[in-house]
């Protein structure tokens, strides 16, 4: 039986872990828990602390561009509460409206914006964290550039709640800006705009939104909500890929992929794909066999669990059980 | 293991002439450009390879002598030397770029690597690395990683971390690491953005893959006067509210102008102002166009005294040459200079200012503000004489009370030059006595027994302050 814990203050997130210490069950933190068939295939824990019920804006200071958010808060819903300040965080996950801020980041997710942003990590200054025995504590500063101390914020990001249950995370935020939509066929020449904040080819189509009016050939104007109703596409498709592929100069447009393999969406400004396997076929086998199409590419199977974790695991918490059940460690 | 049998190793491991044991050559590296402290090592190493590194890294361990690598010195948080008995491994040689890929925009480099020599190398593919510290034209990019060096251009792009796909280290044990991907994606840990600013106490960098960004279609950079730093601030508030996104957001004051103008860095700043702020915007022309006309129209609205709008390349360089010496030029008013680094919410910046005005007329010594505006990074040089220990003590009670009121306002002790020796006594004042005592758990997982630059980035043990000399001040 598996009981999920919703905490709603981070007095509750401390007395949660602090009861689960004294007992001898598993607890795993987590968000809302859609993604976790990919990331915990295999055994699930006793408990799970969720995150689902701390999602207030804590603050947002738009003279600073920086603003600290709880961590149950969803991608959509923290772009709704920004837009009023002119500021927006810049970041478009496949699981924009039903998953969280926390397990964007702690289970580190690809956003669709990347080529106008730079990695998605950079964003978060800081946050509030508890260790699994209850402690908690602050990372970062609330000021966008701070090299006082270890850069803990770092590790704990990817760290897919096997470290610390997140409360809060202090955010850098950019201007919104008002975009210009556009849409070309598979073989016109991509765009290479720096104020692009995004391309991406869907099915035969390149689409790509821009914070300038520009005239690239081959490519239309379209109206904002097609642009809107492609992002979604191209969220919902990274978001159904078995497996993402990374890889540097893949050439455009899409790689050519054996059958059994179909590339849902294909980021062009970070060279990732998400690919979808044949159902019928074996997993690790697809993914050995897309590895030695595609040799020097990085493919990513999701529940890859890093190498040191066990000793910084014991580092943050020494004198408390883990958060487990433990991952097999794939090299 | 004896001393003499150790310094026999690293001469076996990286040759004889590449090792210096004489007391003239190691009086190079007895501090960093933060003079403040100071620390003869046994010994200086000069590899020229991984494998030299490794060798190296293997015989201290063994015979269990603290250690540090040192790029440039350029350091100003005293995190480049060691304790008395220490080996320093200066990585200078280790200066190649290894590969250049224009398509995916990254670059494999060892840590030896000039900051600006790395840019001069990728111009011709119309790419850039966006780090601009102040000391590029010398600093090394191993030493821009290990303290995760900030510069001008910072406001837009981020620091080192955020330019960094992986990097390729040696641990205190001699074991090689590679953390994060030329693609940046990393598997889970970011260990590559924990190794960013660790001071040199995780690893030490032997290569990296470093993100490379597009030159900029078109350019333009405001050189603006005004009678008064707050009213410079005020004008950079402006400017990020409105939305506009300048690449950098400088301050010079009235000290630091006539510094610079009376130095050869001289870029014909506005002798009668009070303060200059230099706003540089990139992006294609169109963009540069609009948001050039929107920041003309905000920064007129403060009545500058002067406003110039550097047309030319050779007027843009000029002017960031005066800049970025500034520094050096400041060298010209006192024996020595000690530089703060904090941090405030940008909205905090008129405020700290018109303390650190208030601090610089309680110590009577001669002050000059250059700053980081868009970041809130604060960068108050005090002149002062180290021979004088009055002075000595007087600099530092300045520091403090500096970094205190940063941390009051809400922001951090250090932006972009790191705690090294020099902040430690601040970090139990940021974070808490449990966030520390992490921070070092953190710490003892990849160095065990703090043999790898011992005593910075994290409060010192008891008893190891005294290891460093430190000239007059207060301890």
């Amino acid at each position: 039986m598996t009981t999920t814990w919703q905490p709603q203050s981070e007095a509750q997130v401390s007395d949660c872990l602090k009861e689960w210490q004294a007992g001898d069950s598993s607890l795993l933190p987590c968000g809302n828990q859609n993604r976790l068939p990919r990331h915990f295939p295999y055994s699930a824990p006793e408990y799970w602390l969720s995150s689902a019920k701390l999602k207030k804006v804590l603050w947002v200071d738009s003279e600073d561009r920086t603003c600290e958010v709880q961590a149950g808060i969803s991608l959509a819903e923290l772009e709704n509460q920004l837009a009023p300040h002119q500021l927006s965080l810049g970041v478009s996950g496949a699981h924009h409206d039903e998953g969280t801020l926390g397990g964007f980041f702690l289970a580190p997710d690809h956003s669709l914006l990347a080529h106008r942003f730079g990695f998605t990590r950079d964003q978060v200054l800081g946050g509030r964290w508890a260790l699994a025995d209850g402690t908690v504590i602050s990372t970062g500063a609330r000021v966008v550039k701070s090299v006082a101390g270890y850069d803990l914020t770092r590790l704990l990001l990817g760290s897919r709640g096997q470290l610390a249950f997140c409360i809060s995370l202090i955010l850098k935020l950019r201007p919104s800006k008002k975009l210009s939509w556009y849409q070309g066929p598979m073989d016109a020449p991509p765009p290479a705009s720096p104020s692009a904040h995004f391309h991406f080819s869907l099915e035969d189509q390149i689409w790509f939104a821009d914070e300038e009016d520009c005239a690239v050939p081959g490519f239309r104007p379209r109206e904002e909500d097609l642009g809107k109703q492609a992002l979604d596409s191209a969220r919902q498709a990274f978001g159904k890929a078995e497996v993402r592929l990374h890889q540097l100069g893949f050439g455009h447009p899409s790689p050519n992929l054996a059958p059994g393999f179909k590339v849902r969406c294909h980021d062009l400004s970070s060279n990732t794909c998400a690919i979808g396997l044949d159902p019928t076929a074996d997993l690790s086998a697809s993914i050995a066999d897309l590895q030695n199409q595609f040799p020097s590419a990085l493919i990513v199977p999701e529940t890859m669990a890093p190498a040191w974790l066990k000793e910084i695991s014991f580092a943050m918490a020494p004198q408390a059980r883990p958060f487990g059940p433990p991952l097999p460690v794939h090299g | 293991m004896s001393a003499t049998s150790l310094l026999k190793q690293l001469r076996k491991a990286v040759g004889k002439k590449h090792v210096l044991t004489d007391p003239a050559s190691l009086l190079a590296y007895e501090s960093d450009a933060l003079t403040l402290f100071r620390s003869k090592p046994l010994a200086v190493v000069l590899p020229h390879s991984e494998k030299e590194v490794v060798a190296c890294a293997q015989a201290l361990h063994q015979a269990q002598v603290p250690w540090a690598a040192r790029g440039a010195g350029t350091g100003l948080s005293g995190g480049a030397i060691v304790p008395p008995g220490g080996v320093v491994l200066a990585l200078a040689r280790m200066n190649r770029i290894l590969h250049i890929d224009p398509e995916a925009q990254f670059a494999r480099v060892e840590p030896g690597v000039v900051n600006a020599a790395l840019g001069r190398a990728v111009a011709r593919f119309g790419l850039r690395f966006a780090p601009d510290p102040a000391s590029q034209t010398v600093s090394t990019l191993g030493g821009n990683l290990a303290e995760n060096a900030g510069g001008p251009q910072c406001f837009l792009h981020g620091t080192t971390s955020n330019h960094v796909l992986s990097v390729r280290h040696v641990l205190a044990d001699g074991k090689v690491e590679e953390w994060g991907t030329e693609m940046g994606v990393s598997r889970g840990l970011d260990l590559r953005g924990f190794f960013a600013g660790s001071e040199g106490t995780v690893g030490v960098a032997v290569a990296m893959d470093l993100k490379l960004i597009p030159t900029p279609e078109s350019i333009s950079t405001f050189l603006v006067g005004f009678d008064s730093v707050a009213k410079a601030c005020q004008a950079v508030s402006a400017i990020v509210t409105t939305g506009l996104e300048p690449v950098a957001l400088e301050v010079m004051d009235k000290t630091a102008i006539h510094a610079v103008e009376n130095s050869v860095f001289r870029a014909g700043l506005p002798l009668d102002a009070g303060a200059v702020l230099l706003v540089e915007l990139e992006g294609t022309e169109s963009s540069v166009e609009k948001a050039a006309a929107a920041t003309e129209k905000i920064l007129k609205t403060f009545q500058p005294m002067s406003f110039e709008n550097a047309q030319t390349p050779q007027a843009r360089t000029a002017l960031w040459k005066g800049r970025k010496g500034a520094g050096g030029a400041l060298g010209r008013l006192a024996p020595d200079s000690y530089v703060m680094d904090g941090v405030v919410p940008r909205s905090k910046l008129a405020e700290v200012m018109e303390y650190v005005g208030e601090v610089q007329a309680e110590s009577n010594l001669p002050v000059a503000n250059l700053f980081h505006a868009g970041d809130g990074n604060i960068h108050p040089h005090f002149s002062y004489d180290g021979r004088d220990p009055k002075q000595c003590q007087q600099v530092e009670l300045a520091g403090a009370k500096i970094l205190r009121k940063c941390l009051e306002l809400g922001g951090s002790i250090t932006g972009e030059h790191g705690v090294g020796l020099e902040k430690q006594a601040f970090l139990l004042e940021q974070f808490s006595q449990q966030e520390i005592d992490l921070m070092e758990r953190v710490r003892q997982v990849f160095n065990p027994q703090d043999l790898l630059n011992p005593g910075k980035g994290l409060p010192m043990k008891r008893g190891c302050a005294e290891a460093f000399h430190r000239h007059g001040g207060v301890a």
